[in-house]
């Protein structure tokens, strides 16, 4: 096994539970391991929390990580991939000074050339909004720096896997022995 | 939906009602303000449930854990919000790490001054999250039965361990609409993996092919209640095997294929051979770090086997070449009918030949020693004696319970109840009281330090209150033994706050109304233990030990299994 750090996506689906939070990061505290990313939703199945946690481990130590994650109660399932195994993007929100929207010629280049989209225009400020790779909001961010950026933020990463994941499979084996 | 029983209840009536169905009618505990509505229902019910009055909130913990060991029921612990919940984690803790089922019952302020920073509120929740199973808060009386159900049915499902209610005042003053169904199942958690025959297969051709081949067994088998199981696949086998200090009286002492102790502190022959067994049979431990010694170097030769139940433990610390996922009741069943049955006579020999020299050059000096200071060898030899090697034997932590784990004699499962994986100082006095409540019928011997005793000595008040027959053991030898040994051995004698000034264990015993000897010369032990045996109720002998004996064999931290020490 490698004991190289590498990125790996991990996904859980869980109960909506209060206090699971706090259990799934003490696994990563308790280990003394730094959350890259991280980000939860609603996921397909209705009730089901689906998280997304990015950590850059050796594959040994997040093959373990998954392990103590799963073996949580309210957790159904947890998985690892690898970047190659999903699709995934962050998303970012620029606030800029309206003023040089119109004073600056090249501040509408760098808007055109990075696809972003202008989200609010005000007189005091305007709002983009950039979704792809980390590089690419990256790149913006550093493009729109020397204009004064008034604030800036940036998602955690969301993710799908290539492969499919069979939750509702998993619960609906749950279900159906429990009514038999 | 079914019509019948329901009945309308307050949400503090509901949780001993929950209690009574699930079968738990011992409640060791605290008050206090946020959890009064519960005891004015203890009360109400005290025909039916009994309340043991502790007095502290961590020596109802080690009671429950000490109930829960013997009876292979669930503990249960019971204290109020703020400073008696908080006083409950050692105790979770250590039932988390030792896998002890129990459900602890905190109260907690009314959930409208939740995060309000009222009087006596923490965040119990927050703080026992890490070393929980499962917990929960509930802040509506009609929680209630549902929350308990799974409490319980987690807390004793699959590997067991402590889980957390939390139940704010208000839903303990709130009535609802009672009525109560047991949990069969939790849609996120599968407790026990279904076992899968290939593995079984590959398992036990691993092992038909083996030619020394060892097994490591730990405390899987006593909770998963398959000591007939694991017996019958020892004999069919025909191979030695060794334990984990938790896995202790599983197997008899006597029986021949017993080979003692694995560990730190365990016997000569298993360390060593750990290191050239071709397969290494594990049935339900976990490769914890006072078993392997450094993992670099241990094993390294063998294929391992892992009987697990929890999916977590496998290649946690050593990696399996054949895991077989289960409950080891169900993995050594199928195993059995499957292997072969050797004589392996020139291996055990081995292991016999090791014996001989660690009988020579530690076991007679421990507990058959010609100096004039006692041992504390010899002291559990005696209490052997006394109880025909089949007592409950409650230890602490530190020397006397490396001595007493590795002397003491058993014929009966459920026998060792111990602070293993979290080494809890001050666990054993109120664990031996929760350890006679489980098996009343048995002896149950606490044997504990002069200072872990001084951890928890309020339980005296609780044992003579209680009346239980709790016979207390203190091998004193006015030093935090364990502690002192490692500063001899490897601070250079530096002995930074490890000798004790110790107070009249004898007075204070007395104080407590419980009848108590103090024992200085060899002439007396046997006798003294044996009058304490066979007095009724409970009992406390201070046997005054050598001061600076040391545990031996020894393997120093970070070192391998098989650079094990004698001296």
């Amino acid at each position: 096994m490698t004991t190289t750090n590498s990125r790996y996506t991990i996904s859980i689906y869980s109960e909506n539970n209060i206090g699971l939070l706090n259990r799934v990061s003490s696994i990563f505290l308790k280990r003394h391991v730094n959350i890259v990313s991280f980000s939860t939703s609603q996921s397909e199945i209705p009730n089901v929390f689906r998280f997304v946690i990015v950590v850059k481990v050796t594959e040994e130590q997040v093959k373990k990580l998954v392990q103590q994650i799963e073996k949580q109660i309210d957790v159904i399932r947890a998985y690892y991939h690898t970047d190659e195994e999903t699709i995934y993007m962050e998303s970012a929100l620029y606030k800029v000074k309206s003023s040089y929207l119109f004073e600056e010629r090249k501040i509408q280049n760098i808007i055109k050339e990075s696809h972003a989209t202008i989200v609010t225009v005000s007189p005091e400020f305007f709002v983009i909004s950039k979704t792809g790779f980390r590089q690419e909001t990256e790149k913006l961010r550093e493009d729109l720096a020397p204009y004064g950026l008034l604030q800036f933020v940036r998602s955690g990463r969301i993710s799908v896997t290539k492969a499919p994941m069979g939750i509702s499979q998993l619960l609906n084996e749950f279900n159906n022995k429990n009514n038999s | 939906m079914k019509q019948d029983s329901t009945i309308r209840i307050t949400g503090a009536e509901a949780v001993i009602r929950c209690l009574l169905e699930e079968d738990a009618d011992l409640i060791y505990g605290y008050p206090g303000g946020a959890i009064m509505p519960i005891y004015d229902e203890i009360y109400k019910f005290q025909d039916q449930i009994q309340h043991v009055l502790t007095r502290h909130e961590q020596g109802a913990t080690h009671a429950a854990q000490g109930f829960a060991r013997t009876s292979g029921k669930v503990g249960i612990a019971m204290a109020t919000s703020g400073p008696g919940a908080t006083n409950l984690i050692t105790g979770i803790a250590d039932a988390q790490i030792d896998s002890t089922p129990m459900v602890c019952i905190t109260g907690q302020v009314a959930s409208h001054l939740l995060g309000s920073d009222a009087f006596q509120e923490t965040d119990i929740i927050g703080i026992s999250t890490p070393v929980t199973k499962w917990n929960y808060q509930i802040t509506k009386a009609s929680e209630i039965p549902e929350i308990m159900a799974k409490a319980f049915y987690i807390a004793k499902s699959g590997r067991p361990g402590p889980v957390l209610i939390d139940i704010t005042k208000d839903a303990q003053f709130d009535t609802f609409d009672f009525k109560y169904e047991k949990c069969t199942g939790v849609r996120s958690y599968q407790p026990t993996p279904s076992l899968d025959n290939d593995q079984v297969t590959a398992a036990a051709e691993a092992i038909n092919a083996a030619k020394k081949p060892m097994i490591v067994w730990g405390q899987g088998v006593i909770l998963g209640e398959a000591e007939k199981e694991f017996k019958a696949f020892v004999e069919q086998s025909g191979i030695p095997a060794v334990w984990t200090i938790l896995g202790l009286s599983a197997l008899p002492t006597q029986h021949p294929l017993n080979m003692g102790m694995v560990g730190m502190h365990g016997n000569y022959g298993p360390n060593m051979l750990t290191n050239e067994c071709d397969v290494l049979i594990a049935i339900g431990m976990r490769f914890d770090d006072r078993v392997t010694g450094n993992l670099a170097t241990y094993a390294k030769q063998a294929k391992v086997v892992h009987l697990e139940i929890d999916p977590a433990e496998v290649n946690k610390n050593v990696k399996a070449d054949y895991p077989v996922l289960a409950n080891c009741k169900e993995s050594l069943s199928a195993l059995t009918a499957l292997v072969k049955h050797k004589e392996l006579v020139d291996w055990k020999a081995e292991f016999s030949k090791y014996m001989e020299t660690e009988i020579e050059q530690v076991i007679s000096k421990d507990t058959r020693p010609t100096k004039e200071g006692l041992t504390m060898g010899e002291s559990i030899v005696a209490i052997n004696n006394a109880t025909g090697s089949d007592a409950v034997i409650v230890t602490d932590v530190g020397q006397h319970q490396m001595i007493a784990c590795r002397y003491a004699e058993f014929i009966r499962s459920k026998s060792n109840v111990t602070s293993g994986g979290l080494g809890t100082m001050g666990f054993a006095l109120p664990a031996a009281l929760g350890a006679k409540m489980g098996a009343p019928d048995r002896h149950v011997v606490a044997v504990i330090g002069d200072g872990g005793y001084q951890m928890t000595i309020q339980e005296l008040g609780t044992i003579f209150q209680t009346k239980a027959a709790v016979k207390i053991v203190v091998l004193n030898n006015d030093y935090l033994g364990m502690v002192r040994q490692w500063q001899q051995l490897f601070f250079d004698r530096r002995y930074a706050s490890t000798e004790m000034t110790n107070p009249d264990f004898v007075t204070i015993a007395k104080g407590y109304h419980i009848p108590a000897q103090r024992v200085t010369k060899r002439e007396e032990l046997q006798e003294a233990v044996n009058e304490m045996i066979a007095t009724e109720g409970p009992y406390f002998l201070e046997i005054c030990v050598e001061k600076e004996d040391n545990v031996f064999p020894m393997i120093p931290t970070g070192a391998s299994v098989s650079d094990v020490r004698l001296s």
